[in-house]
This record gives C-alpha cells, sequence and structure tokens, in this order.
C-alpha cells in the first residue's frame, strides 16, 4: 500500500491527470527542470532521492507496482498519463532501476522475504540500485558474460568486472548477471544475483563519457562474498530473470518525449536565429515536425494495444526503440546544424536572439547526449536483428 | 611542377612525425567543454617548421608557397586530429598581412612570437564582416563574433565600417574598451568581442580590405575542407581496426554485414570529399570550393557519428580517439560555412557561371 492509501487507478483518466499535474506543478522545483540548455535534464545523487521521496510521501511513487507492494497499482494506461503528465512538466528523468527494474522483477520471480526487504527500501530511497549486466567483452552479447560467481557454503564468491554500469558511483546496491555454471548454451548457467556495493572487495572506476560528465562506471569485484540468500529466481535461470522485463524498458525507451524536448529546442533556435523565412529550414523543420507527430501517434496506438490486451510487450516493441532513437539523433543534428557557428562550440553559448532575449544553450551536450540511445538497452542494430526475425520472419 | 610534388611530399612528409609525437603527448589530450589557450612552446616548434609563415611572400620572409601546399599539410593535420588553431590564427590572419604588405607585423606571425586572430564574423550563419563594428576618429566600437584563439597579448585584425567604406584594423586584445566572452571549441576557444571606442590603427581599406578578407576566408574553407577529409579517413580508419578486432556473438564485428556497409558508404564520401577540395585547391574558383567545404563539412560530422555507434559504448567514452575527431568535426564542420549554407554558396557560384 502506498503511504496514502489511496487507489488513484480507479479515478476517471481526466481527473488522474489534473490531478498529477496540479501536484507536479506545486512541488516540482523549478530549477531542477528541463529547459533549452539542458533538454533532457537527468536528476542523481540527492537531488533525485529527495523528488523520490516526495513522489513517496504524496503516494506518487512507483506507478507501476501493485498497491500491495507499495506502489500505484496503475493500470498501463494510467502509466502513460504518468509518463505523459512528467515529459509536459519538464521533470527531470531519473533513472531509478530500483524502481523501473529491479522492484517489477523482485515481484514477479523474487522470494517474500526478498519482497519484504527490498522493496520498501528502494522506495524509500534507502537502497539506490544501478544495472550490473555488461562486461568489457560481452556486449551486444550479453550472454559471453563472465563474471563468476562459485558456492561456498552459504555464500556466493563473485569475481569479475562489469562496466558501463550507469551511476554506480551514486548507487548503493548492484543487481547483477553472473556465470554460476558453465551448459552447453551460453544463456544458461547465468544467474541474477543482488550484491550491496559496500561489499569487501568491490572496487567502482568512473569512466567520463563524451559529454564531460562520470555517468557510467566500471565494477570491479574480487572474492567478492554474497549472502546466497540474495539469488532472485532459481540458480543458472538468470537469464530468464533478467529478460521478463525487456519489453517494458523498450516501451519506456521509445518514449517520445525526448525527442519532443529536442524538437522544442529546434522550433525555439529557429525563432532564435530569425530563420522562419528559410524555406530549406522550414521543410527540414516541417519533417521533423511531421516524423514526431506520426510517431507519437504510433507510440500511442501501440501502447493501447498492450493495455487492451493486458499482456507484456512483444519483440514488435523494438520497432519504437529503433524509430524514437533515431528520430532523436537527427532532430540534435538539425539543432546542431542550424545552429551553424554555434553548432562548433563545445559547451556552453550565449546565442543573441533576432527578435528575442538571449538563450543559453548548449547544442554539443544534446548531441552528445543524444548519441548512446540507439546503443544502450540493445543496439539498434541488435534490435533490427530482432524485428527482421520475430516480426518479419526473415531467415537467418 | 615535378618540384613542387617532391616539396609536398617532403612536407607531408615531416608533418607526420612531429604530429606523430604530438599526438602520442599528453599534451595532446583535450578537455571537454572547456576554454584551451593556445600552446604557444607547440606553436613555437610550428613556426619553426616554416608552416606558420607557409603562404605569406618571400619579400616579407614566408615561403609563398601555394594555397594548395597548406592543404596539403591541414590534410595531414586532421588525419593526426590536431586541435590546434592553425586555420585560425596562421593561414587566415597571413591572407591579412600578405595584402597590407606590412613586414614586420608578417616577421612577427612567422617567428610565433606574437598571436593574431582575424576579427571578421558580424554575425551567426552569414559571411557579412563590415557592419557591426564602425571605425571613427580612429577607434573603433561594435561586435565581432566567433572569434579563434584570442589570447592576452594577441593582436586582432578587425573587419570594420567607415566613411570611407570597409577597412581592416590592428588592435591589440588587451586595449582598453575590449571585452570579451568566451567558450570552448575543439581547437581551443571563440569569443564574442565587443569593442567600445577603442584605439587602432589602419592596415587595409576599401576594396583591398574587402579582397584581403575574402582570400582569407577562400583559405580558410580550403584548409578546412582538407583537414575535415583527412580527418574522416583517420576517424573511420580507427573505425575499421577497432571492427576488425572487436568480437561479439563469436565474431569479427567487422563480418556483419549491416556494420561493412556502413563503412563502405562512408569511404565513398571522404573519397568524394577528397576528391572534391583537391580539385578546389587547383582550381580556387567559387564553385569547386563551396562544394569542397559543403561535401567535407557533412562527410566528417556523419563519419565521426557513425563511428561513435559502431564503437558501442567505447565510443561514447571520453577516453575514445572518436570524440576527439568528432569535436573538431564539428568546430571545422559547422565554422566557415556550414554545409547547408555551402550548398547554397556552390548554387549561386554555378547559376553566375551560366550567366556569364
Ligand atoms: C550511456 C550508456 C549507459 C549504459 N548503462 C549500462 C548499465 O547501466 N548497465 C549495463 O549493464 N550496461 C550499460 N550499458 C551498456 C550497453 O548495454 C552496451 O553498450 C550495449 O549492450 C552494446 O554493447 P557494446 O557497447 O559492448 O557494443 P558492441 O556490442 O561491441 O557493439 C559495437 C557496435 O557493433 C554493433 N553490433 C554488435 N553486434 C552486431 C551484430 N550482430 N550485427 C550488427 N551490428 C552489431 C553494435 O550495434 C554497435 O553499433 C550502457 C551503455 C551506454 C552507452
Amino acid at each position: 500500500m502506498n503511504s496514502l492509501n489511496v487507489n488513484r487507478d480507479e479515478m476517471d483518466d481526466a481527473d488522474f491527470r489534473a490531478e498529477f499535474r496540479a501536484f507536479l506543478a506545486e512541488h516540482y522545483p523549478a530549477e531542477l527542470k528541463q529547459d533549452f540548455h539542458r533538454p533532457f535534464r537527468r536528476l542523481r545523487g540527492e537531488p533525485a532521492n529527495d523528488w523520490q521521496r516526495t513522489l513517496q510521501k504524496h503516494g506518487w511513487r512507483a506507478p507501476a507496482w501493485p498497491r500491495e507492494s507499495g506502489g500505484m497499482g496503475l493500470s498501463f494506461r494510467k502509466q502513460l498519463i504518468y509518463h505523459e503528465e512528467l515529459e509536459h512538466a519538464g521533470v527531470a528523468r531519473i533513472i531509478d532501476l530500483g524502481e523501473t527494474q529491479l522492484g517489477p522483477t523482485i515481484i514477479k520471480m523474487g522470494s517474500p522475504e526478498q519482497s519484504e526487504y527490498y522493496l520498501p527500501r528502494i522506495l524509500n530511497c534507502e537502497h539506490v540500485w544501478c544495472q550490473g549486466y555488461s562486461e568489457p567483452n560481452a556486449g551486444s552479447d550479453l550472454a559471453s558474460l563472465r563474471t563468476s560467481a562459485e558456492l561456498d557454503g552459504d555464500e556466493f564468491v563473485v569475481n569479475g568486472q562489469k562496466i558501463w554500469t550507469t551511476h554506480a558511483n551514486d548507487s548503493t546496491h548492484i543487481f547483477t548477471l553472473v556465470r554460476t555454471g558453465k551448459f552447453e548454451k551460453k544463456q544458461q548457467g547465468i544467474s541474477f544475483l543482488l550484491i550491496d556495493l559496500d561489499t569487501p572487495g568491490i572496487s567502482i572506476r568512473p569512466i567520463i563519457n563524451l559529454a564531460g560528465e562520470d555517468e557510467f562506471c566500471e565494477v570491479f569485484f574480487e572474492n567478492v562474498r554474497v549472502p546466497k540468500a540474495n539469488l532472485v529466481g532459481e540458480l543458472h535461470q538468470g537469464w530468464t530473470v533478467a529478460k521478463a522485463l525487456l519489453g517494458y524498458e523498450r516501451v519506456w525507451i521509445g518514449s517520445p518525449a525526448l525527442a519532443g524536448k529536442a524538437l522544442a529546442l529546434g522550433e525555439h533556435l529557429v525563432q532564435q536565429l530569425g530563420l522562419e523565412d528559410d524555406r530549406g529550414v522550414m521543410d527540414e523543420l516541417a519533417q521533423l515536425q511531421a516524423d514526431l507527430h506520426d510517431y507519437r501517434l504510433l507510440y500511442s496506438r501501440t501502447c493501447d494495444a498492450i493495455a487492451d490486451s493486458g499482456k507484456a510487450p512483444g519483440p514488435e516493441v523494438s520497432m519504437l526503440k529503433v524509430y524514437a532513437s533515431e528520430l532523436l539523433h537527427r532532430l540534435t543534428e538539425f539543432n546542431v546544424e542550424i545552429g551553424a557557428e554555434y553548432g562548433a562550440v563545445v559547451g556552453d553559448v550565449e546565442i543573441g536572439g533576432v527578435s528575442t532575449a538571449d538563450m543559453q544553450a548548449d547544442l554539443y551536450w544534446q548531441l552528445m547526449m543524444a548519441r548512446p540511445v540507439t546503443i544502450f538497452a540493445g543496439a539498434n542494430e541488435i534490435q533490427r536483428d530482432i524485428l527482421a526475425k520475430t516480426v518479419l520472419g526473415l531467415q537467418a | 611542377m615535378q618540384e613542387m610534388d617532391e616539396f609536398i611530399a617532403m612536407l607531408r612528409d615531416s608533418a607526420e612525425g612531429f604530429l606523430a609525437d604530438f599526438q602520442a603527448s599528453p599534451g595532446a589530450k583535450t578537455e571537454i567543454a572547456v576554454p584551451r589557450p593556445l600552446n604557444r612552446e607547440l606553436w613555437t616548434a610550428m613556426a619553426e617548421l616554416g608552416w606558420l609563415g607557409l603562404l605569406l611572400p618571400e619579400s616579407q620572409g614566408g615561403l609563398a608557397l601555394p594555397v594548395s601546399a597548406a592543404a596539403e599539410l591541414a590534410d595531414v593535420m586532421g588525419r593526426y586530429r590536431f586541435p590546434v588553431p592553425y586555420i585560425e590564427a596562421a593561414i587566415m590572419p597571413a591572407q591579412i598581412l600578405a595584402a597590407a604588405d606590412n613586414e614586420a607585423l608578417a616577421a612577427e606571425l612567422i617567428s610565433g612570437e606574437t598571436l593574431f586572430s582575424l576579427a571578421w564574423q558580424d554575425r551567426a550563419g552569414s559571411d557579412a564582416a563590415f557592419a557591426a563594428c564602425v571605425l571613427s576618429d580612429g577607434q573603433i566600437s561594435g561586435q565581432k563574433s566567433f572569434v579563434a584563439a584570442v589570447e592576452p597579448g594577441s593582436q586582432l585584425l578587425v573587419c570594420v565600417s567607415s566613411v570611407n567604406g570597409p577597412a581592416i584594423v590592428l588592435v591589440n586584445s588587451d586595449a582598453d574598451g575590449i571585452t570579451a566572452q568566451r567558450s570552448a571549441t575543439a581547437s581551443g576557444s571563440f569569443c564574442q568581442l565587443s569593442f567600445d571606442k577603442v584605439t587602432c590603427t589602419p592596415l587595409l581599406a576599401g576594396t583591398g580590405a574587402e579582397q584581403a578578407l575574402a582570400s582569407a576566408i577562400a583559405a580558410g574553407r580550403l584548409l578546412a575542407s582538407a583537414f575535415l577529409s583527412g580527418l574522416s579517413r583517420a576517424c573511420l580508419r580507427d573505425t575499421v581496426d577497432y571492427l576488425n578486432q572487436r568480437q561479439q556473438f563469436g565474431r569479427k564485428l567487422s563480418s556483419f554485414q549491416s556494420v561493412s556497409h556502413r563503412c563502405v558508404d562512408m569511404h565513398i564520401h571522404i573519397e568524394l570529399a577528397e576528391a572534391v577540395w583537391r580539385v578546389a585547391a587547383e582550381a580556387g574558383d567559387e564553385a569547386s570550393l563551396s562544394a569542397a567545404k559543403a561535401r567535407a563539412s557533412d562527410t566528417a560530422q556523419d563519419v565521426c557519428r557513425q563511428a561513435v555507434q559502431l564503437h558501442g559504448a567505447m565510443g561514447f567514452t571520453e577516453e575514445c580517439s572518436v570524440g576527439e575527431y568528432l569535436r573538431l568535426a564539428l568546430q571545422y564542420g559547422n565554422w566557415l560555412g556550414s554545409a547547408k549554407s555551402m550548398r547554397r554558396a556552390f548554387q549561386s557560384a554555378r547559376t553566375a557561371e551560366a550567366l556569364a
């Protein structure tokens, strides 16, 4: 039950939307909003936790979790409204993998003890989780991962290395895929293991990204002893555990929200630079506007179908991730190109207005932060392989 | 002719050695989003190689080489992702000093002792240069945008308008009445400069000033095109090396057709870019020069962005060379004419040629 014990899922859609909109207007700090300078702003660390606790206090946390687990128990349709309103209000994104990935996994596949212990701590941000799947030699080919966990009495002993772990340096815990056995198929013998980052033998090294930020990390494990009780699901069945939520992940990554922010920046730039009479620029802008408009319709249609079916999303949702991320690329590239010399700047620059006030922008940042969306959560090449095989029936 | 070819081969060779050494040195690493001062020791070494005075006439102590030779050098610089404002602080100012026939200033530029910046651009996305700053009573007032490599003690060559038409004047960047707003670029920084009644020394006036600026911009565009072409080639080469070595699914990434075909497409664009800048370097006409800059700007940005993707998460790290290529591609691809504006310039030049 969430802290207020209200059931917002029973509300009428329009009322629900209005109430959440009003809540965000009242409570979300204006200085943390996404803006033209940071159109894809993300929160991490304390500001992120503070905001999550505010949501929690008012019963707006964990929209997808069942009410008995402390979430809002929203239908998929209401979750969509929830996300639309976050976008509308310019609320910065938070990568809360405890809420979006681990919680639902534990609810579905974990033990009652795990639910009881971990779920409340995720909700109150006492535990902040990161995802330790990728390794230096296991990226697209995740199943070839080698970080090992060997049983020794009541404990696993973990050795190996994870990489590209987003926000490991801001997290308290990591959920991992580790190799517990060798079988014929490499997807077998992988287990899903929860690890406290304070455990001796773990070291974390941040990696600076193309935007100059330390968002992802390397995580090293040297004889790290992890209680056997931290295994989620059956031994050797981690691949199935991890895959159970992939469809939802692709739906959320396919959200048109980021593209919407990039387009708003582009539209503002066109005015700022006085390009409204430039036919070539306006044609390109029209293309992008139409593409985003059409994509929003496809996105709703796909999401409605998922909501109506009551089933988990199928492989067809890979198309959402592919289109949305590549549209985001094109939008951010358009913004750089029409920015002309401003597009040559790496970092902050004041863009003089033709008829408006100057604006602070960072066209480099938005271009860079759009890059990895086609890489993470299954690179687009891999998504196309999935679509070719499962949706079109193209044979390998 | 043959003598020139041999000379260019030597120039490229010595540049390769120098730039490879520099690239391996700690100073080659550039920080993201931080304006960077010019490395004066490196600049002096470039002066000793004769690079700063490459295009200046012998009478002024230069090497009097054709601009095509400088473009060869820029191509090599691109291949080593050289993050130094050579075009901005050597090539473009030298065209102005050559026209001004000022031996003393030329000597300072050639020796690397004094830094020069050409403050020409009135506003973004335009070649307009003589309206935003006004000269009256020996003082200038107004604005200049995207002025590269302005350092303490730099000499600024400022394009201004006066009652007698356009002019280019000299002011010291430390002079009273100048304020600068600085932002970071791959090769160092851009400044937005404001001048408030700054006392100046006249250098060029009238059509002489206009022609000097036109030749500085043309040389800048040509070298930027060659630089971007060389840079694209190196970025693709690094990417091919990575794909040949990185394995996933028990195979080299290079063996996946969707990967290898993209590399081939990039290669075709790079060949186009090189073909065009080489012709522009010899012909020097407006149409081929604009075409060269348009092609190179598009190609370099596209190649570098794709290189990020093909490197996977590695391509999104600051550590990986791809980011350095990409930032330089953004700089020289969007400064001195974006692809779109250069295609338009190409179209106008073609139309004008057809009418002539
Ligand atoms: C910003 C960011 C955050 C991340 N956060 C996390 C995290 O929190 N936790 C985590 O575990 N991981 C994380 N990752 C890692 C991410 O999941 C991997 O980057 C992704 O799986 C790709 O693996 P790779 O980077 O090793 O690229 P590779 O697999 O080496 O691929 C390189 C390139 O080759 C292409 N390629 C690979 N195989 C094929 C094929 N069969 N056919 C055609 N092309 C192919 C890829 O599409 C890509 O373009 C993050 C990555 C990024 C960029």
